[in-house]
């Protein structure tokens, strides 16, 4: 597919679709639930229609400001996270599953330790 | 991982092969399609790497595919279904970016099966080609 995992998370034109797709779904999600049209959410956020179908076609690229107004209009509030850029691959994950055991190993014998001592 | 359909014409054997894209960790596996070993995906991602300007686009792609097989919702402009004949038993879909298009059909049990790719403005003979090819598989794997 020309790209590996590590490259697609350091592209930001993948992430950004990703993003879009996500509040594409929120606003999506709140217009169904509301049994809103497209009209009616452009009127609510003071915006155009224009503006509210871009939302709608998952292409929004706009302010954090407008991101943060879209999110409070919608009655949610957008939470940003930065984490490492490193993905989860399968070799992260292998390592994460080392590290579990091993400290699910510990604790294990901590008790264990403990009442020897005891 | 790769997975192979042996079928029998009269005259010429053909061999579907599927291969895992390994790029998607997703809820639904997302596999090539390849018949007697020739990659249409791959033919296309050949010609999108020689234009540079598409680049972009593709990781649009590679995105909408993403999402797609971890079931998640759509824009329209993005994903949508495509309506094929009533014999076409598989359900087929098509991701999009502004000029390209990449096709593929979803097989219970298996995942998200990519067959082809095009351009825009080829966008009824690529539907064309990937109902021939769909059909195809169809008709062989039963």
């Amino acid at each position: 597919m020309m790209f590996t995992q590590e490259e697609l998370f350091e592209s930001p034109t993948y992430l950004l679709t990703i993003y879009q797709n996500e509040i594409f779904r929120e606003v999506h999600g709140y217009m169904q639930a509301k049994g809103m049209t497209q009209k009616e959410l452009a009127k609510k956020l003071r915006v155009s229609d224009a503006y509210v179908s871009q939302i709608l076609n998952g292409k929004f690229n706009f302010t954090l400001k407008k991101l943060i107004e879209l999110g409070l209009a919608i009655g949610k509030i957008p939470k940003i996270k930065f984490v490492p850029q490193t993905p989860v691959t399968g070799k992260q994950k292998q390592i994460n599953t080392v590290a579990k055991k091993k400290n699910a190993d510990q604790k294990m014998s901590k008790p264990t330790n403990g009442n020897i001592a005891k | 991982m790769k997975i192979e359909f042996l079928s029998y014409n009269l005259i010429l054997m053909t061999i579907f092969t599927l291969a895992k894209v390994e790029a998607f960790e997703t809820s639904s596996t997302v596999w090539k399609l390849l018949r007697n070993g020739r990659c249409f995906v791959d033919e296309f991602v050949e010609e999108v790497k020689r234009d540079k300007n598409l680049r972009q686009e593709w990781l649009e792609i590679i995105a909408t595919i993403h999402d797609a097989a971890s079931g998640k919702l759509l824009p329209q402009k993005r994903y949508r279904k495509l309506t094929l004949a009533k014999s076409f038993v598989f359900q087929a879909f098509e991701a999009k970016s502004f000029s390209l298009r990449l096709y593929l059909i979803t097989e219970h049990n298996i995942g998200k099966i990519l067959v082809c790719g095009g351009r825009k403005k080829n966008q009824i003979k690529d539907i064309e080609r990937l109902k021939r090819i769909t059909k195809e598989y169809s008709h062989f794997k039963n």
